[in-house]
């Protein structure tokens, strides 16, 4: 079941908001917990019914590993309760995850081994994640007692289950009592506009970028030669699709988790934004980010042993990232892609550093719109990479976009007319083979740069609903002030009519619905 | 604090209401200019490109093939879409529909023999025209399968940006005296008939090799007796 589906809004939404806050009102809350538990694990079974015993079996096992780990006093016992709990969880993701991969890579250097095609259960990547932090933090005190009907609603509530925000149990566990779980208007009214805001992102903007993306994509993974012209818009056009799709779904399910009473950590805060790369890894999917820094970074020794192991450690968290996002050496050359420029970026850091104490003044700043655009230019690339169905494809694209000089289709020869030789003058060649057809064009040119403006010149969601705390997350609260007062959002009837008509459109357009590029993760 | 709450409240209903309103808006215009549905598939020559094209033949052909009821089936691209399904029927007393897509390349066409047999699994004859473009993969196909979704709900296909689109263009057009898209059946085979015409298609559909279809392609050449 998707968000952007007529049978989640309007059936299953409706109803499961309706009878989870009869509970509440009429029964005690462990009788609505246990509902709303029970409808995301149906939620969760409307992808596939098969992998719902997975599921389960997973929240089992975690469940007990944690109780027990929580009822050892010996250190060392309970480590190793850990090491083998996440070795499970490992294991578990491993194999339908990453088995068949693993497997046509065997096959290129040895034995073919025959072996049934593993179908990925959906969200396996975020409930293993979510369920590793609590392991390691039970390990570290960190967690509180708490019941089985809490714990399995942690891991399985619907807004979060599929693609996230990766939770941790340590801002979710608190925010499952009386206080927060009762029915207030101004959570409907924040949750409504925040999944409102988020619904028009995934199916307005970043459907109608894909539209764009798609074609050229596949035909360099066919093995067709791209132009330049399309290669570039196709690579922008990905890179902004991504980010309205994941961010539009994080929107989403802040907003859905708002209608419960719930706050959800901030997983978007404008990412295109970023200056710089490690600016880029604190906006971006920032829940995996904090993931990764606490869980793999730190413990594989941070930057606590000198610059180059911290170089080597950070180099292997974004490989790791890079493999967590998919079984494919494009996803790995993704996560070095990432794992470079942040080792570069360090560097450039440690470099103006040194810099500035021997001149005895700081080195002068690159202006923000080239630091951002450089940055920008940089996430392209690796979305290229990320995209592609395979390294051929990746490779075809990058050559399109770098090496083989400007190219035009040859309808746009015949578009041009005159200026079509004082083009060929300039070097331009004509005649290759066109994805995109020329008469969408100018809607291409147009959604691109709307979409570039609405990321580099608009204030987030967040931001625009900020006064009203719609996350759990603090951290950029401040950044909300810097914007003119009338962008921010409103409880009046302007507020309700856009919130209205964003709602309308969207459902205008939830026929051609798509799945959320995250859900294959 | 109750004052505050009653914001909050007149907010959502507002939210309700106006979206309410908007949905209720488009599906109403669009059920009053076309209460069959074929406000999906504006299929008036003159207005083609206003929904996307693909959409509109894929929609239309799934639409005439369930109130055809055929036995026998025709499918493969716009050169196959020469010979006239009902020249077929009256040659062998079978109702035949040709299913042929514009456009369609082989895939395309195995996707709606993949829809043939789930939804009427009584058909019991199968023709397939392959014409030399159909194994043509780079070209982008006709989405067959990913189009059908808007015929499935009625809800889905009278509450659309592209449905609300062409019933205002219909609207329009109603007004200034044309026709409405509620012919859209005759007025697509007409148009379609009228294209073979011009290009002088008609004697490419004897390329295909359906040979027994003799009878029927002479139909091609006798338009006039249909009255155009």
């Amino acid at each position: 079941m998707l968000f952007n589906s007529y049978f989640f809004i309007f059936c299953y939404l409706p109803v499961v908001f309706a009878v989870y806050y009869f509970f509440v009102l009429n029964y005690r809350l462990v009788c609505a917990k246990l509902f709303l538990a029970i409808a995301s694990i149906y939620f969760y079974g409307f992808f596939n019914t098969s992998y719902v015993i997975l599921l389960v079996l997973s929240i089992a096992f975690n469940f007990t590993v944690g109780h027990v780990i929580l009822g050892s006093r010996d250190s060392n016992r309970k480590r190793a309760i850990m090491i083998f709990g996440i070795c499970c969880n490992l294991l578990l993701l491993g194999y339908y995850k990453y088995w068949n991969f693993f497997l046509d890579n065997l096959a290129l250097v040895g034995p073919d081994v025959t072996w049934p095609t593993i179908i990925l259960p959906i969200g396996i990547s975020f409930f293993t994640f979510t369920q590793i932090a609590y392991l390691v933090d039970a390990q570290q005190d960190k967690v509180s007692e708490h019941g089985l009907v809490d714990y399995v609603l942690f891991v399985t509530f619907f807004p979060h289950l599929i693609a996230g925000p990766i939770l941790h149990h340590s801002e979710m566990m608190p925010q499952f009592t009386r206080r927060h779980q009762n029915f207030r208007y101004s959570n409907i009214a924040v949750g409504t506009t925040i999944f409102v805001a988020g619904l028009f992102k995934k199916v307005v903007i970043a459907d109608s970028l894909a539209v764009f993306a798609t074609p050229v994509f596949e035909a360099a993974d066919a093995g067709l030669r791209v132009t330049t012209v399309e290669a570039w818009a196709a690579a922008v056009a990905y890179t902004q699709q991504i980010y309205f799709d994941f961010s539009g779904y994080s929107d989403m399910a802040i907003g859905l988790a708002r209608l419960f009473g719930i706050r959800f950590p901030l997983n978007f805060f404008s990412p295109h934004k970023a200056a710089n790369i490690i600016d880029f890894w604190r906006r971006w999917h920032m829940t995996l980010s904090r993931f990764l820094l606490h869980y793999v970074y730190i413990p594989l020794g941070g930057n606590r042993r000198g610059k180059t192991r911290g170089a080597i450690n950070l180099f292997l968290t974004m490989l790791i990232a890079g493999i967590w996002h998919g079984a494919g050496w494009t996803y790995v050359i993704w996560g070095a892609m990432h794992g470079v420029y942040l080792i570069v970026n360090r560097s450039w850091l440690s470099f103006r550093q040194v810099a500035a104490a021997r001149l005895g003044r700081p080195l002068p700043q690159i202006p923000l719109p080239i630091a951002v655009l450089i940055t920008f230019t940089c996430v392209v690339f690796s979305r290229v990479v990320f995209r592609a169905g395979t390294l051929d494809g990746a490779m075809s694209m990058v050559q399109s976009m770098l090496f083989q000089g400007p190219t035009f289709p040859g309808d746009v020869e015949a578009y041009t007319g005159g200026a079509a030789a004082l083009m060929k003058d300039l070097g331009i060649t004509f005649g290759a083979q066109q994805f995109v057809p020329l008469r969408d064009w100018g809607m291409m040119v147009a959604t691109i740069s709307a979409s570039l403006l609405l990321v580099w010149f608009v204030p987030n969601v967040e931001q625009i609903v900020g006064r009203y705390r719609p996350t759990c997350s603090n951290m950029y609260w401040n950044e909300q002030h810097h914007w003119r007062t009338w962008l921010r959002w409103r409880v009046n009837t302007l507020g309700a009519t856009v919130t209205a008509a964003a709602l309308g459109i969207s459902v205008l357009c939830l026929n051609r619905t798509s799945e959320f590029i995250y859900f294959q993760f | 604090m109750p004052t505050l709450c009653k914001t909050y409240q007149t907010y959502v209903l507002r939210i309700a209401a106006i979206a309410g309103v908007i949905l209720g808006f488009v599906y109403a215009i669009n059920y009053t200019v076309d209460p069959f549905g074929y406000n999906k598939v504006t299929v008036l020559e003159l207005d083609r490109e206003l929904v996307s094209r693909p959409i509109a033949r894929n929609v239309l052909a799934a639409a005439q093939f369930h109130a055809a009821e055929p036995s026998v089936v025709l499918f493969g691209n716009s050169v196959m879409r020469a010979l006239p399904a009902a020249g077929y029927t009256e040659g062998t007393n079978t109702k035949a529909f040709n299913f042929s897509i514009g456009g369609a390349s082989l895939r395309d066409v195995l996707d709606v023999i993949d829809y043939v047999v789930e939804e009427r699994p009584s058909v019991h004859t199968f023709i397939i025209g392959v014409s030399f473009r159909a194994l043509d993969d780079s070209k982008i196909g006709s989405n067959f399968r990913q189009n059908l979704g808007v015929i499935e709900n009625g809800f889905t296909l009278n509450t659309s940006l592209t449905a609300l689109h062409a019933s205002i263009a219909n609207l329009l057009y109603a007004v200034s005296g044309q026709i409405l898209v509620s012919d859209a059946p005759a007025l697509e085979e007409k148009a379609h008939w009228q294209y073979l015409m011009r290009r002088e298609t008609a004697a490419v559909g004897s390329r295909i090799g359906a040979t027994q279809l003799n009878s029927p392609l002479t139909k091609s050449n006798d338009s006039d007796s249909l009255g155009w």
